[in-house]
């Protein structure tokens, strides 16, 4: 698989049920991406917002329900809680940043 | 001068005026970016001097924020009826030099009026859309507007033809409506369909995109699946759309025009089209293009899930919808879009009394994570939804692969087609010999002295057993084994007697599709 132009327009292989077929792939199946597991230790945003007040620093000890963020997405201020308890780390955001949907933004180490 | 006189006089000047829109440098600006005004389209789009406008002097009724006494022609919308090749259709197409086409309270009591008429009158509906959204001093007045519009076209749909031909921006709830009809329309750098715009979007996000980028012609067309039809001008798009009417019923109780009869053209050699070997591609669309009259078939959502070919081509000067798995695009499988695609297609047919013929050559549902994170199985339930329900006619050709779940799908006999044939290429099995014989003879494969070659005896065996359409014709699930050069007297001879089919579904207020 590859994502240049060329994906699209020159015939790639598909493999379905062990047998190959030859083929033009779409734009869609050039740009998939591969799955990833998700790992449960990562705080993500789960909508396009705006970091309006951090509770924690790298390091941070929460347990689960503190309130690690005041989180603002569509005109409401969302408080974001810690999923689980642990240790706050690989922090990569601060007050006032614009993040898209999807980002980790800390991770939280039992 | 007599009164009359004077009154006709000034009828003609008012009138004169009003057609004006937003004023001649208004038009001017219109003209600059390369657009046509509202009543230049409605009068090249319909037949010549064939339309009749209504409610030209309507006036708005809005107050505040310095709209009281602000003269606007029209109320930025021109509505009226006329007629495409002699058929009536009633039409509305929103003018961008009135204040941005923006939609007000009267703007939409417009588009509801002539709504109302297309349907009693059970005409096609035409929307031009061309407006930068909510008149927003109007408030609350103009949503109620867009509500009143996706209410009716919710009414008429499945009753008459809603096209929805987008020449401009398209913006927030003004979406809906085009979204809530059969058919899109867009034209290149002309046509802005999106929810939040660009501006939204950076102040939100910091993301920077164009109104192109974000919900163009192409990202319409290729990416969403929003729109149906491409052109590359306005004039092309009204090309598309008479065209794309001389297919359709003029409403649910009819059946298309007929045309006269022609042959398909003799560049196509059936025959040829279709590679022996199931694993090598080719273009589908010549296979229609061999069967139909003078080999014109009329594709729609070209671009966007082309591993389906959808459209509308005759037989015998009746129109017919064709659905055809792709080989040259992702093998022809079932996905998510292309699920969707069909789906939606088959229930046009069925609403509209349009014979469905199906071309079927598909390895099955494609596999991947992302198609199972993504619905595939909500997504293709569709597709036998919207075959088992469908009453109209409904013709099965399997050209050669029907593999597995997506043999099912394909309008197979099981969800009550009316014919099923199979050219003798055909292998109709749960899966390909390959996959089937790695699976049934594993044990024997892994525990030979030689693997490959003991693979490669049972992938034969399963082969010569099954790769063939004689078992499925065995137990009658295929009606008929044709050769590829009868295929267009099989399909005229069951379109004939399938002509005044009558199939009944029991009595609900409607079924519960996987929406």
């Amino acid at each position: 698989m590859s994502n240049s132009k060329d994906c699209e327009k020159n015939m790639q292989s598909l493999v379905i049920d062990d047998k190959t077929y030859e083929t033009l792939y779409t734009k869609k199946f050039c740009n998939r991406k591969p799955w990833i597991a998700p790992d449960e230790q990562e705080v993500k945003t789960f909508i396009p917002g705006t970091v309006v007040t951090l509770n924690v620093s790298e390091c941070s000890i929460v347990k689960q329900g503190d309130v690690l963020m005041t989180y603002e997405a569509m005109k409401m201020n969302n408080l974001v809680k810690a999923p689980h308890g642990g240790k706050v780390q690989n922090l990569s955001v601060k007050d006032g940043d614009k993040l898209a949907k999807g980002v980790v933004m800390l991770k939280i180490v039992p | 001068m007599s009164i009359l006189k004077q009154k006709i006089q000034e009828l003609r000047d008012r009138r004169k005026e009003a057609a004006l829109g937003g004023g001649e440098k208004a038009i001017e600006k219109q003209h600059a970016a390369g657009k046509l005004t509202a009543r230049e389209r409605i009068n090249t789009l319909l037949d010549e001097d064939s339309f009749f406008e209504y409610d030209l002097f309507v006036e708005h009724e809005a107050r505040e924020f310095g709209m009281l006494g602000k003269v606007m022609h029209g109320d930025g919308v021109v509505v009226g009826t006329g007629s495409i090749e002699g058929h009536p259709v009633a039409i509305f197409a929103q003018d961008f030099t009135v204040t941005g086409g923006s939609l007000g309270l009267v703007h939409a009591k417009k588009i509801c009026k002539i709504m109302d008429y297309a349907l009693n009158m059970r005409i096609p509906l035409i929307g031009i859309n061309d407006s930068g959204g909510a008149r927003i001093q109007e408030g609350v007045n103009a949503l109620a507007g867009y509500g009143e519009i996706f209410f009716r076209n919710t009414m008429a749909s499945g009753v008459i033809p809603q096209l929805s031909v987008i020449l401009g921006p398209c913006a927030g709830g003004a979406v809906y409506s085009p979204a809530l009809t059969d058919y899109v329309f867009v034209v290149d750098g002309v046509s802005k369909m999106f929810i939040t715009g660009p501006e939204v979007i950076k102040s939100v996000l910091g993301e920077e995109i164009t109104q192109e980028d974000l919900g163009g012609a192409r990202v319409h067309s290729e990416i969403t699946g929003n729109a149906h039809f491409f052109a590359k001008g306005e004039d092309e798009c009204f090309e598309q759309i008479r065209k794309l009417l001389s297919f359709l019923p003029w409403n649910n109780s009819q059946k298309a025009e007929r045309f006269t009869p022609k042959a398909p053209s003799k560049k196509f050699d059936i025959e040829k089209i279709v590679p022996e070997d199931p694993t090598k591609p080719y273009d589908v669309r010549d296979v229609i293009r061999a069967l139909v009259d003078d080999s014109d078939f009329f594709e729609i959502q070209e671009k966007w899930a082309a591993n389906i070919v959808i459209g509308y081509g005759r037989m015998n000067g009746r129109t017919v919808g064709f659905v055809a798995n792709q080989p040259m695009v992702l093998a022809g499988v079932l996905d998510c879009d292309s699920s969707d695609k069909a789906a939606r297609f088959i229930r046009y047919c069925d609403a509209f009394n349009i014979p469905i013929v199906t071309f079927e050559d598909l390895p099955g549902y494609l596999p991947g994570v992302d198609q199972e994170h993504a619905g595939v199985i909500r997504h293709g339930a569709k597709v036998l939804y919207a075959y088992s329900e469908a009453t109209v006619p409904r013709i099965t050709v399997i050209l050669r692969k029907a593999y597995g779940g997506g043999y099912i799908a394909m309008n197979s006999r099981h969800l009550q087609a009316d014919f099923v044939y199979a050219w003798p290429l055909a292998e109709i099995a749960v899966m390909g010999p390959e996959g089937a014989a790695n699976i049934i003879f594993r044990k024997e494969i892994a525990e030979s002295a030689n693997p490959d070659e003991t693979r490669k005896q049972k992938v034969e065996e399963y082969k010569s057993k099954f790769a063939n359409p004689y078992v499925a014709a065995g137990k009658g699930y295929v009606d008929a084994i044709i050769e590829p050069e009868q295929t267009r007297l099989y399909l005229l001879h069951a379109l004939d007697i399938t002509y005044d089919k009558v199939a009944t579904r029991p009595g609900k207020k409607h079924g519960i599709p996987p929406f």
